[in-house]
């Protein structure tokens, strides 16, 4: 994980995640004009993989976010041993805007199982 | 906060009555309270009155014939007949650094009454599609409510028969024109005389419909609409002089976010012409309305997007959106601790990105509805495997 991006994690979870993937180098070569989910970790103290995209937070960007889970979870389908899966999908917010609870942004990542967790990754996002 | 209202009042302090342990208020141009239900909401709105208009609502209660014999007696007849039992040796009310004692209930305030309050109630207070006045109405109603129920019976009485809504040179056109579209749908408010008796009626070509058959919206929003009236003098004046504040109690009761962002529009006006408001409300569209205010300014955004944002055309008005961007707004949340006793948190920075839930969640208002959203999340997720 580059260091800029597991700053995006609170200290108190960065020593959760032991190992994983940098999903978007991973999958570069074989789909390098898809859009394509940044990290899959594994969460060692949830015992689950966690997927955190780190973004831009604007509702502009939903779409990406949600095509970039949607490519990344199919490629990976074929790579994980049978009955793994991602249990939580991420998206870090970077720069200064943000996605407000009552949004329809929000309430369209929901539906595609995608968090936005705001500007830090918490515990309390991997509950 | 702005020149004209920097002279007014800027803290209130609720300690240790009936369930409220700590409240305190810092109030903004615009000043929004939120809570669960029992949070003491009223209670705290009803304290503002009380310390600024003590005097008037002594001398109302005195002219409907009520005694006021003791502090306990002052709070029942003020607050609701019970609410006495609230007020302990502990109690200390306090506006900036002046202690309220209610037993001085007529030494309270100025020579006119300052706060205009719209309350809850208020489509109660008409539902016969006629007001009564202060005195017809028992001591188990708040007094708050009796004081605009007589300001409703004023206005009928001057009003004789005539429309109500819309009328020429109350509200900017552009104002009129989206209450219309929002509530009443080219409709008119008027009151008309029904089996010898003057009431409330909203016509529709030949339909004229008595007040209890109106929507809910249409019966929340008029005593609202008609109560604004009150603050609007209609002359070159842009406030009546004597009022500086405006209490409204959940201006968005039975009403769609569309009609929701046009209370916006009028709480922006009312700013615009130098009243301090003062709102309660559970209504998430009304709060994302302060957080696009207060982010506009953050942002230094020009006054045009108050408008795209309330979804009003950008050249009607333009003085009401850019006064907005200059004014403070405060949030505070209500909230029970552990022990069951109401304290407040000043939420003003509206950050879903706080570390701070309160903050995060806007006292609840959005805090709840992200249970759901997370239960949805986890759906799909494991639905995945």
């Amino acid at each position: 994980m580059k260091t800029v991006d597991r700053k995006r994690m609170d200290r108190s979870v960065q020593d959760r995640f032991v190992d994983g993937i940098d999903a978007d180098e991973a999958l570069r070569l074989q789909h390098p004009a898809a859009r394509r989910w940044d990290y899959v970790l594994g969460d060692a103290r949830g015992a689950c993989l966690v997927g955190i995209e780190p973004h831009p937070a604007e509702s502009g960007e939903v779409s990406v976010v949600m095509e970039k889970k949607r490519n990344t979870e199919r490629w990976l389908s074929d790579h994980l041993k049978e009955g793994r899966r991602v249990a939580r999908w991420l998206w870090v917010g970077t720069g200064k805007a943000s996605l407000p609870l009552a949004s329809k942004a929000r309430l369209r990542l929901a539906q595609r199982g995608i968090s936005f967790v705001g500007k830090s990754v918490r515990a309390s996002h991997l509950e | 906060m702005s020149d004209a209202t920097r002279s007014l009042p800027s803290r209130l302090r609720v300690s240790n009555f009936a369930q409220i342990d700590e409240v305190d208020l810092k109030f903004g141009d615009l000043t929004v309270l939120v809570g669960a239900q029992g949070t003491g909401k009223t209670l705290v709105l009803e304290w503002l009155k009380t310390a600024i208009d003590g005097r008037q609502l002594a001398a109302r209660l005195k002219d409907a014939g009520y005694v006021l014999k003791d502090v306990e007696t002052a709070i029942d007849l003020v607050f609701g007949i019970g609410m006495g039992k609230g007020w302990s040796e502990d109690t200390v009310i306090k506006l900036d650094s002046r202690t309220i004692d209610p037993a001085q209930l007529a030494r309270l305030g100025s020579k006119s009454e300052s706060v205009f309050f719209i309350p809850a109630q208020r489509s109660m207070l008409i539902s016969d599609g006629w007001a009564q006045p202060f005195q017809r109405l028992s001591e188990e109603v708040p007094v708050v409510a009796r004081v605009f129920s007589q300001t409703l019976y004023d206005l009928f009485g001057e009003r004789g028969d005539g429309v109500l809504f819309p009328v020429a040179k109350r509200f900017k056109a552009a104002i009129r024109k989206q209450i219309d579209e929002a509530v009443f749908h080219s409709g008119t408010v008027s009151m008309e005389e029904r089996n010898h008796r003057k009431r409330l009626t909203l016509s529709h070509g030949d339909m004229d419909l008595p007040y209890m058959t109106w929507t809910a919206g249409q019966r929340e929003f008029t005593p609202l609409l008609l109560g604004l009236y009150h603050l609007l003098p209609g002359t070159r004046q842009t406030k009546r002089p004597d009022i500086d504040w405006v209490v409204i109690e959940e201006p968005e009761m039975g009403l769609h976010p569309q009609a929701i962002s046009v209370v916006v529009l009028l709480v922006l006006e009312l700013l615009w012409r130098g009243y301090r408001v003062v709102l309660s409300t559970h209504s998430p569209h009304l709060l994302t309305a302060v957080w696009m205010l207060r982010q506009l300014q953050q942002n230094d955004a020009h006054w045009q997007l108050v408008c795209d944002g309330l979804g009003v055309p950008t050249d009607s008005l333009r003085e009401v959106a850019g006064s907005a961007l200059t004014k403070d707004y405060r949030v505070h949340a209500l909230g029970f601790g552990d022990d069951g006793k109401v304290r407040s948190r000043d939420i003003s920075a509206l950050d879903p990105d706080s570390d701070d839930e309160v903050v995060a969640g806007w006292g609840g208002i959005t805090g709840y509805s992200s249970r759901l959203t997370d239960a949805v999340i986890d759906a799909v997720n494991r639905n995945a495997a």
